[in-house]
């Protein structure tokens, strides 16, 4: 778990310091929007590295089964 | 931004359709529609030309604006909010591709290599091509795609020794409930070309290039299914996670070229990474209409890591993912037929009031 966190982390930093230059010359939406997606991608991957998991189409295909016509 | 040519188009919209979607769909489609699989993907290219046909009726009437700038400026709640649905779509589709790219490498290339850092080495290598813009797509798929048809014509040279004219019989008894079944599957994979047009402009979008590549891409996935079921038999693709590799992997062309298949592959990688780009550059543009003042360009890392971690969070595994296609085909119904008709009508040309003189 930690090793593809710090992985991650490490290509978020560079990713960043890249556009740094870009990002103070546009609106600050573009740093605040940058942030909480590259935020919520740490946390998904956390929560997928760790403990058991709620997959989200194996929830849609429980709920959407009555729907499909070939079964 | 220079706008591309019809020529361009074409070759895209062939980068987009046919390089991920040949990979694993043809175990599905011979399980279902069997020997007539062909009729299946000929049901989604027909559906998939008329809704093209309708967008491109759509951008005709806001020459140089896309639609969904178009649609957010004429219903700004309602605009807004079915784009932010298109975000969605196209993040599960982006992220199931991811997975699918990412699975394959690590299943059949670099076993040895942990999952997870052959996703982060994927996802950079698409942001980074995906930053380049329209221009290093336009790239990918001008150098890649004419090589992937000349590789398909050696494909059927080499291999047709080894094809089985029987494993097609019967020829004429057509199981009309496995085909529809079939096309019920691939029809989410075939149909998603249109978010091409609906998130570029008028100008960067011919439509004529669109039904060329939509039509060449059809015949390509149309060649390799049939290639897959003469060659390796629908029984055993059927059981197959990817009978396309397969077959490649029957290529021998002499004694010392051992790994043929390691050559394709790695002409083949880099249109899957063209379209995972794609994707996210379709996402980025799409965000930058939704919100004003945001930079397509810094949204591509962003919306990468989370294609990246959505695919590893979405998905438990391969064969849960291929088989999720059942499912996906009710947001297809949505997203690439409902909409697109709602959208015709909604954004008719409205009439000019004439001023009554006086």
């Amino acid at each position: 778990m930690i090793e593809s966190l710090t992985l991650m982390l490490l290509l978020i930093i560079y990713s960043l310091r890249r556009d740094w230059p870009l990002m103070r010359q546009k609106p600050k939406v573009n740093r605040w929007i940058t942030y909480s997606l590259m935020g919520i991608s740490l946390l998904i991957l956390g929560y997928t590295t760790s403990g058991p998991i709620f997959y989200p189409t194996l929830w849609l295909q429980e709920v959407l089964r009555p729907l499909v016509p070939f079964r | 931004m220079k706008t591309i040519t019809t020529r361009q188009v074409a070759l895209l919209s062939v980068l987009y359709l046919f390089s991920v979607n040949y990979l694993d769909i043809s175990s599905k489609l011979s399980e279902t529609a069997r020997q007539h699989g062909y009729i299946s993907y000929i049901l989604s290219v027909l559906v998939t030309l008329f809704m093209i046909w309708v967008i491109s009726r759509i951008i005709k009437r806001f020459s140089g604006r896309n639609v969904v700038s178009a649609m957010i400026e004429r219903y700004p709640v309602m605009g807004r909010s079915i784009a932010i649905l298109y975000m969605g779509f196209l993040l599960l589709v982006s992220a199931g591709e991811m997975r699918a790219c990412v699975d394959f490498t690590s299943s059949s290339l670099l076993n040895k290599t942990p999952i997870v850092v052959i996703g982060l080495i994927i996802a950079a290598t698409v942001v980074f091509i995906a930053q380049g813009g329209i221009r290093s797509l336009v790239g990918i798929a001008e150098i890649y795609t004419p090589i992937w048809f000349l590789i398909l014509i050696m494909i059927v040279v080499t291999t047709w020794r080894d094809a089985e004219i029987r494993n097609l019989q019967p020829f004429f008894s057509f199981d009309w409930t496995g085909i529809f079944h079939g096309f019920w599957i691939i029809f989410s994979s075939v149909g998603e070309l249109i978010v091409f047009p609906l998130i570029l402009s008028g100008k960067h979008y011919k439509s004529k290039g669109g039904y060329a590549g939509l039509l060449i891409s059809g015949l390509y996935l149309i060649v390799f299914m049939l290639m897959v079921q003469l060659v390796v038999g629908i029984p055993l693709s059927m059981k197959l996670m990817y009978p396309t590799y397969e077959l490649v992997r029957q290529i021998q062309i002499t004694d010392f070229m051992d790994r043929f298949d390691l050559l394709l592959v790695a002409l083949w990688l880099p249109t899957v990474f063209g379209k995972l780009g794609f994707n996210i550059y379709l996402m980025a543009n799409l965000l930058q209409i939704i919100i004003p003042g945001l930079s397509g360009r810094l949204m591509v890392a962003p919306l990468g890591a989370l294609s990246y971690v959505c695919g590893i969070w979405f998905f438990r595994n391969p064969v849960q993912q291929i088989n999720f296609n059942e499912e996906l085909m009710l947001f297809a119904i949505v997203f690439e037929i409902a909409i697109p008709l709602l959208l015709f009508v909604a954004l008719w040309p409205r009439k000019k009031r004439r001023l009554k003189p006086g």
